[in-house]
């Protein structure tokens, strides 16, 4: 093990937690680490909108003093995270990246996800950017500035979860916690080239977090190779009786499962809508995949397009709804970009959102029929890589695409329906890396988590170093 | 489906529900409206059999 700094903060999760449980290296150093790089880059990148210096130097303190008692700090001791701002931190304001919530009152208690790493050993280093309230595909917040992509400074990060993305991406954590409504965890593993895991609907525990759409809200994570990610998810797995909405399931470990084969499994290529409006360096890398995991079939989901729209009501509707009083008393405080959109979503009519839920049923029905005879289904994360930082729309066979609108494109029917997926990164030297999502049926997160694992065994997912880290 | 006059359709149900307007916030406001309301008629127009065809349960 090197001492270097330098070093240290380039580490994964389980790395950090081995050599801490063998006393080989201390979890301050680990911390310090980060923070020396976070000084050092987060003025470049914008991943971080609050850095907890003090609060993380003494955690990890108290990990290695754990340690020296002889106790057992927790699987994922001495590994740096970060955690989108909009997850509870205690005597913290939450701001869900909003000036409307600058003086909130702080947090009486960590949120679950958060509460569940660290009670795992793992530090938290501070709040990371999002775009408001998370309504966008961007993290290019009009009061906090964009993020801006570890690969190259003058790209988007994507969003919402794009500070948790970069921040894993550049080193800046071993590993991030985010949220993904309509595939904001998906997009940004995607345009920063990490892993990323959307679970099941209802799998993880939302208390404590700021809701955009309550429907189809879920926690996530993101880390920079998959047993890294397996640790995450089997940390964040904790059964929470203060959730209401949790499913009440038993945690179903993965990292134990994940180099375990998986032979004669039916994976399958999204094609139809999911090829449509995809550049050909995104359906490259789809392809690269399916031929890595011998996905020789392709098929259409019905009515995909009616699904993501039925989505983008949905999620202004609730949005707006959700809003709605501070929409009345301080509109001015908004994002007016994002204003506009909240107040469309609450002048919906109510018969609208009805047919949209109706739909939705159906379109899961259907979706469960595919699932009979497939076990993983492929499609792009995003109809194309990062784009520059305010760069409104992208030339597409359609015609001019709204960047911030269609970055979901692939992603929205998935979430809309509560599937889970993993996505896995892609990268070649020159290009922005791409992103892959693993699909599976409710509860196969385990599943997924070991199709990613093979190809990133076979060489094709390895996410490399940015070039944005070179002194 | 869509309202005849999408700014007049902002201004009265903005009133309705209390929500403040800026100068020219209808026009902002009815633009992002017709596009949800492009969204919805892709879904609305689709044969549900909407009687029978219940609303979801918890997703998975």
């Amino acid at each position: 093990m090197t001492s270097r700094v330098a070093d240290l903060a380039d580490l994964g999760v389980r790395e950090i937690a081995a050599e801490v449980h063998r006393n080989r290296l201390t979890a301050e150093a680990v911390t310090v680490a980060a923070l020396d790089r976070i000084a050092r880059l987060n003025g470049k990148l914008n991943c971080y909108t609050r850095i907890d210096s003090e609060e993380a130097i003494a955690a990890a303190r108290a990990t290695d003093k754990a340690i020296a008692r002889g106790d057992d700090p927790g699987p994922l001791a001495g590994a740096t995270f970060g955690a989108k701002d909009l997850f509870d931190i205690a005597g913290h304001t939450t701001t869900a990246g909003a000036a409307l919530r600058a003086n909130a009152p702080p947090a009486e208690e960590d949120a679950a996800a958060v509460s569940a790493l660290r009670t795992s050993g793992a530090t938290l280093l501070g709040s990371q950017n999002m775009d408001e309230f998370a309504y966008g595909f961007t993290t290019d917040n009009a009061h906090t500035g964009p993020t801006r992509n570890p690969h190259d400074i003058t790209l988007i990060a994507g969003g919402s979860s794009g500070g948790s993305a970069a921040a894993v991406a550049a080193g800046l954590c071993a590993g991030a916690i985010g949220t993904d409504t309509n595939g904001s965890v998906r997009v940004p593993a995607a345009f920063c080239g990490v892993f990323g895991l959307k679970p099941t609907y209802t799998r993880l525990s939302r208390r404590g977090t700021f809701p955009f759409v309550h429907s189809f809200d879920h926690i996530g994570c993101f880390a920079r190779n998959t047993p890294d990610l397996a640790a995450l998810y089997d940390a964040l797995q904790v059964a929470d009786s203060r959730d209401p909405a949790q499913a009440r399931r038993s945690a179903d470990p993965s990292l134990p499962s994940l180099d375990e084969p998986e032979p004669d499994l039916r994976i399958a290529t999204l094609g139809g809508y999911f090829r449509e409006s995809a550049t050909p360096d995104v359906l490259a890398a789809l392809d690269a995949v399916a031929e890595a995991l011998g996905a020789i079939r392709s098929i259409e989901l019905p009515e995909t397009e009616r699904a993501r729209s039925a989505a983008f009501c949905l999620s202004a509707a609730e949005g707006g709804s959700l809003h709605l009083h501070d929409l009345r008393t301080q509109p001015q405080l908004y994002d007016f970009a994002v204003r506009d959109r909240l107040i469309a979503g609450a002048m919906l009519p109510a018969g609208l959102i009805m047919r949209a839920q109706r739909f939705r049923r159906w379109f899961r029905d259907r979706v469960a029929d595919i699932f009979e005879t497939t076990d993983i289904l492929l499609a792009p994360a995003a109809p194309f890589p990062a784009q520059p930082i305010g760069q409104p729309t992208i030339r597409m066979g359609r015609g001019d695409l709204s960047v911030r609108a269609n970055a979901g494109l692939y992603t929205q029917p998935i979430s809309f329906i509560g599937l889970p997926v993993v996505v896995a990164p892609l990268l070649a030297r020159g290009q922005p890396p791409r992103g892959v999502q693993l699909i599976g049926p409710p509860w196969s997160e385990a599943r997924l988590l070991r199709m990613a694992r093979r190809l990133e065994l076979a060489g094709l997912c390895v996410p490399a170093r940015p070039s944005e880290l070179a002194p | 489906m869509i309202p005849v006059n999408l700014e007049d359709y902002v201004a009265q149900t903005a009133r309705l529900l209390d929500i403040p307007l800026s100068t020219g916030g209808e026009a902002l406001v009815a633009k992002q409206l017709a596009i949800l309301f492009e969204h919805a008629e892709a879904f609305a127009a689709f044969d549900l059999h909407a009687e029978t065809t219940p609303l979801p349960d918890f997703i998975p």
